[in-house]
């Protein structure tokens, strides 16, 4: 036995009969209460039909490309951290935009290949300059010009105390060691969707992106086996408390 | 020799006048602009139905975002059947009631509901009311808050929630009566 109330929502929706619609049409004229009833079915219809008025100002393309992804830590020892200091030296300088807003591509200018790295914040992005904060969640772009011979890209940090901490590809522990993730060329920067977050220590953090013709395994760089036919860009960041 | 960059404006207009399908297949091949412009064209229905669901503008957006990605990450598996629509939303539920599990533990839902004395009469009590249904549609099962937000926020008929839910016809109806009655149910302790 249906309530009035339940009667009156099937109405709404078209489910009854001709002849009941009829009869409850006819109470209606009659009946008050019943009234009450139908005008209580019609405001929770509205009231579900409504939307906060908040929404309309959303846009979710905005941000959509720098979402937050935790990634498990994959801290490795650097087999040859001891030599980090001479091949870092030996690898391309970047130049890093200073007092600037705008989220520029990082790295030699005049290089085929590029990369800008940048922080979550307040659910924007920011560049990551000099320094970040231990809990920041890291997001990258990548500059690969149509005359690029580079076709797969590596991103990946290494601390103070030769851990390594992988950003892209994301490695999490007990997986099966990824390869590079594979890149376009273009004319203009593509950002990469996730911003990666890693229990980092307070110290500095070189950040090192590797541009390769081939997708490199994860395993062989930290085994230190770097091809030479790369293009490999390193920058240092402070991370603080 | 470097190529010449695309004309944006002449591609923005050739990518929204494509089907969804025609839109993922871009998009498959990498072609982000392309998922942006389905994006655009769907966010407006799946906000409304994922503000209803979660009854949190930034929750809404954060489910609605996650979906979008998840779709584009998996957009591999995607099959072009003419029905992204309906399997957005499917994603987007999904999220929701991810979603509104974190939420049930992390979040007081207050007892009274406050608002902004700026609006007239009319538009206040329909504010007012429209927030004590999304405080009840938080009380609902998954099962009934999925089948009367599609129908009433997402403006779908009952066949359509049926397909979107791949649920029987019939099965569609009982629960959304059954999430009328409780609604009124809930309602009725506020009056």
């Amino acid at each position: 036995m249906s309530t009035p109330f339940e009667e009156l929502v099937q109405k709404s929706e078209g489910e009854l009969t001709t002849r009941r619609t009829a009869e409850l049409d006819e109470a209606l004229t009659r009946s008050p209460e019943l009234r009450e009833e139908q005008q209580r079915v019609e405001q929770l219809i509205g009231a579900l039909t409504l939307p906060s008025p908040e929404l309309a100002e959303v846009d979710l393309r905005e941000g959509l490309w720098v979402r937050e992804v935790p990634a498990a830590p994959r801290a490795r020892r650097w087999p040859w951290v001891v030599g980090l200091a001479a091949a870092a030296a030996m690898v391309l300088a970047l130049v890093l935009p200073r007092g600037s807003d705008e989220f520029g591509v990082k790295g030699s200018h005049g290089a085929p290949a590029g990369f800008d790295a940048f922080v979550m914040r307040d659910g924007a992005a920011k560049p990551l300059v000099t320094t970040m904060r231990r809990d920041d969640a890291v997001g990258f772009a990548y500059r690969n010009l149509p005359d690029s011979p580079w076709r797969a890209l590596m991103l990946y940090g290494v601390d103070a105390q030769g851990r390594v901490f992988w950003f892209y590809p994301q490695w999490a522990e007990g997986e099966v060691p990824p390869k590079s993730v594979t890149i376009v060329t273009s004319s203009t920067r593509i950002e990469l969707p996730d911003a990666v977050k890693h229990e980092l220590s307070t110290g500095p953090l070189v950040l090192h992106a590797l541009f390769s013709k081939q997708p490199l395994l994860v395993t062989d760089i930290e085994q230190g086996r770097i091809p030479t036919d790369v293009q490999h860009l390193t920058t240092t960041v402070e991370v603080t408390p | 020799m470097k190529s010449a960059p695309a004309n944006p404006v002449v591609e923005l207009f050739a990518l929204e006048r494509r089907e969804d399908d025609a839109l993922m297949a871009l998009a498959r091949s990498g072609r982000r602009e392309a998922f942006e412009v389905l994006v655009a064209r769907h966010q407006s229905a799946v906000l409304r139905i994922a503000g209803k669901y979660l009854g949190d503008v930034a929750s809404a957006r954060d489910a609605c975002q996650t979906a979008f990605l998840e779709i584009y990450r998996d957009r591999e598996r995607y099959r072009p059947e003419g029905r992204f629509g309906h399997y957005l939303r499917r994603v987007v539920l999904n999220q929701c009631h991810l979603a509104a599990r974190r939420l049930r533990v992390a979040k007081h839902v207050p007892t009274e509901v406050p608002l902004s004395p700026a609006l007239p009469d009319e538009r206040l009590l329909a504010e007012e009311r429209r927030r004590l249904v999304e405080l009840q549609l938080g009380t609902l099962s998954e099962k009934l808050r999925a089948v009367v937000v599609l129908r009433y926020a997402g403006e779908h008929s009952l066949e359509e929630v049926a397909q979107i839910l791949d649920l029987p016809l019939g099965t569609v109806k009982s629960r959304l009566f059954a999430a009328m009655s409780a609604l009124e149910a809930g309602l009725k302790e506020h009056r």
